[in-house]
């Protein structure tokens, strides 16, 4: 079962970054093979038709690419999405450094974008001390006015080995013990260290 | 003249903050005066502002939806401003996209068969796709690649042809 494929490990990192509603660790090394295989693929796929070889094998070949193609644009595409809705939230946090380096040009550009379109539409035409984007007044403390992600929300996910007795809660009230290959329905809050270690998968 | 008079009211509130006067106790009409105005305020800022927002966010995910040119009925619904970030969030899109070399607005739905049927709905004329060219002319039907397809039903000049 450990020995899994590319294809299959693309397949988990975008299961969970599609489960999870906040940005998960930018899986580089794993894009860069998906990449080369599809490359690869493509090449195979060229010579095939250049030889005129069995329709169905073509289009056998044809089906695993455009699969593979198709998890690795989506997963791509949700990481995108992700960034443009908690754009400022990710940019203020650590979680900035779970994108890629193309990733965090593109949210720069945006930050910049919104600012702009935010300013001249609205903020610009507030008093003095209204006019951040951040903050609702300059009397606030806190940056208020920064869209998050709901990290309280339920996840369904699936752990991966044994985790044992695992606390949900700061309390100590709430605590389940988690079995191999079994499927839970938890807040995404409580199981955030062991989504981030790779410990459980989301589904 | 208003410029002075928020000026007043932000040293009011200074004031208020700094004594760490508490409203209820310290009953002074400048002062529920000056809160009340603040309030108010950061509510209308807070409508504003959300309102705003929630029409960029859809403003953004028409650029997945539609494409980089939005249609005349939509584009009339949008100010300058919107309309500038729409373009703004497009070119950002497509640059991160070009610095991956790789399309990320086709394939938005998971693949059943490299293939489908599809009936052209427009005049769209000779087009080149792989290494042949059809003649697209409307209601006919082709059985053609799905990520060839993808980009004419976006546009609306072409549509799935279910049986």
């Amino acid at each position: 079962m450990e020995a899994k494929s590319d294809v299959d490990l693309l397949k988990r990192a975008w299961r969970n970054e599609k489960a999870a509603p906040e940005i998960l660790h930018f899986e580089a090394g794993l894009v860069q093979r998906a990449r080369e295989q599809i490359q690869l693929l493509e090449e195979t796929l060229d010579e095939f038709t250049e030889n005129r070889s069995d329709d169905l094998v073509v289009s056998l070949y044809q089906m695993d690419l455009d699969r593979a193609l198709f998890l690795l644009r989506s997963y791509l595409r949700i990481r995108l999405q992700k960034i443009e809705n908690y754009l400022v939230h990710i940019s203020k946090t650590n979680l900035w450094n779970r994108l890629s380096e193309q990733e965090q040009r593109f949210a720069k550009r945006c930050i910049e974008i919104m600012e702009k379109h935010l300013e001249q539409s609205v903020l610009s035409r507030l008093p003095y001390g209204y006019q951040s984007m951040l903050k609702q007044s300059i009397s606030s403390d806190e940056d208020d006015m920064v869209p998050e992600p709901q990290l309280d929300t339920f996840v369904f996910c699936k752990t991966k080995s044994d985790v044992g007795a695992f606390q949900l809660d700061d309390t100590g009230e709430e605590i389940v013990d988690l079995v191999a290959d079994d499927l839970y329905v938890l807040r995404y809050k409580s199981i955030r260290g062991l989504v981030d270690g790779g410990r459980i998968d989301l589904v | 003249m208003l410029y002075n008079t928020h000026l007043c009211f932000l040293l009011l509130l200074r004031k208020i903050e700094d004594a760490n006067l508490d409203i209820q106790t310290t009953r002074n009409e400048d002062h529920f005066g000056a809160v009340i105005h603040h309030l108010s305020l950061a509510r209308n800022k807070r409508c504003l502002m959300s309102y705003m927002y929630n029409r960029a966010e859809i403003i953004q995910s028409l650029r997945w939806k539609i494409g980089p040119v939005l249609p005349l009925e939509i584009q009339e619904k949008l100010n300058y401003s919107e309309e500038e970030y729409y373009k703004n969030h497009s070119t950002a899109i497509e640059a991160y996209m070009s610095q991956l070399d790789l399309d990320l607005t086709v394939d938005m739905v998971p693949p059943k068969d490299p293939y489908i049927r599809v009936k052209v709905l427009d005049d769209i004329g000779e087009v080149c796709l792989g290494d042949h060219t059809i003649s697209l002319t409307p209601q006919s039907l082709h059985f053609i690649k799905r990520v060839d397809a993808e980009p004419f039903i976006l546009q609306g000049l072409m549509e799935e042809f279910l049986e």
